[in-house]
């Protein structure tokens, strides 16, 4: 009955809800908002509940039947008055805890579709935390504990990562995650909890050596899969972001003056008909420089109107009414002069 | 060993639904009386919740007071 793993990972899950719990009241007393103080204390108090009731579960056995256990269900089979009392606190703390982390759950899937767009990756975390920690709860129920096909180092486990979950936006910008990201996160761990928990099963059950190799290679070829998706994803992403920020820098280029340009580009350009800035053919609106006649197209002559407001080949002004680059740079220069 | 799985099924119903029925039915009050109020309703349906023992109850009658 007695599993080492088992009893380190629940002591560490109480100390856990212990530091959560205080982390909340340190959070409480720094926000400004009555409010938002008083909800951040009543998470403070609900982890501590949950830490005094992992303790009292925790000693339960050495009061029941001197020594520990882990069997609740023999204590069924005793008629002590005193040990049904004990079991009924057991029982109520057990299904109250377990109740309100269900609520919870629901609670943060409400307000994951409800919530604005920035605190909805917020509520998505939350929510597969109070999940994980639910189903770590639920496993941990004795008489299911007794037929569960998990070893019993898994529920702890469970309990251990769903805190961590829903500790973690605190510690990170979960309001600057795009739904992608979010999409992505919630993937990974739904899919490593699947993975952990169907490897946990094939090294607990006692199978054949074939269904054990079927099993891991399936398994492997879902992390394969997984992992080729996961950063496929975030490639595409990439790229994406990259192809923006180079049409974003050809734009920006196609308004800076080129460095060389002869007479013979101008006359390739003005016998094509092509504009000298966009390079495209102009087909309605046209402006030709009244020195060189270079062509422009209207929607770059009234842009470079506007930013150096002189033609590229001439520097003849755009706009006679306007301040052209040259004269302003020269006046600069009278001026340091 | 059915009369015993029985009793735990008994148990079991009774120890979930109750507080359950009663902590969902104090929620949902406390969502609508909030918005009445003009207070924010998922902080306090949140505190009703979670608080044990309607502590979180007697918090938010005496915040809207």
């Amino acid at each position: 009955m007695f599993d080492a793993f088992e009893r380190f990972f629940s002591a560490f899950f109480i100390f856990l809800l212990i530091a959560c719990s205080f982390f909340y009241f340190y959070r409480g007393s720094s926000r400004e908002e009555k409010q938002e103080k008083v909800l951040m204390r009543a998470f403070g108090v609900f982890w501590l509940f949950i830490a005094l009731t992992r303790i009292f579960f925790y000693f339960i056995d050495y009061f029941l039947a001197g020594y520990y256990t882990g069997n609740i269900d023999a204590i069924f089979q005793t008629y002590d008055v005193d040990n049904y009392i004990l079991l009924y606190f057991y029982l109520y703390l057990y299904l109250f805890d377990f109740i309100s982390l269900l609520g919870l759950c629901v609670i943060y899937i409400w307000s994951s579709f409800r919530s604005k767009r920035e605190s909805r990756a917020i509520s998505y975390v939350m929510a597969i935390g109070y999940i994980l920690l639910s189903i770590g709860w639920a496993l941990e129920i004795f008489f299911i504990k007794n037929v569960s096909p998990f070893p019993r180092v898994v529920p702890p486990i469970l309990l251990t990562i769903g805190v961590l979950i829903t500790l973690s936006p605190f510690f990170g910008y979960f309001e600057l995650f795009n739904k992608l990201i979010v999409r992505i996160v919630i993937f990974v761990v739904i899919g490593f909890v699947v993975v952990f928990l169907v490897l946990t099963l094939v090294f607990n059950l006692q199978l054949d050596v074939l269904s054990i190799i079927i099993i891991l290679v399936s398994v492997s070829l879902l992390i394969l899969v997984t992992v080729y998706i996961i950063f496929s994803v975030v490639r595409r992403q990439e790229r994406e972001s990259e192809i923006r920020k180079e049409e974003i820098q050809d734009t920006i280029k196609m308004f800076t003056r080129p460095v060389n340009i002869n007479i013979n580009d101008v006359k390739m350009y003005r016998e094509k008909g092509l504009c000298l800035v966009c390079k495209n053919r102009i087909s309605r609106l046209t402006y030709v420089c009244p020195e060189c006649e270079t062509l422009y197209c209207y929607k770059c002559s009234s842009a470079l109107s506007n930013l150096e407001n002189m033609c590229w080949v001439c520097e003849t002004p755009f706009d006679e009414s306007k301040a052209s680059k040259k004269e302003s740079t020269s006046d600069e220069e009278v001026i340091i002069d | 060993m059915a009369e015993f799985i029985e009793l735990i099924l008994i148990l079991l119903i009774i120890f979930l639904a109750i507080p359950f029925i009663i902590s969902a039915l104090i929620s949902i009050w406390v969502y609508r009386d909030s918005k009445k109020k003009r207070l924010n309703s998922f902080i306090w349906v949140l505190t009703v919740w979670i608080i044990p023992f309607f502590i979180g109850l007697i918090l938010y009658l005496r915040a809207r007071d």
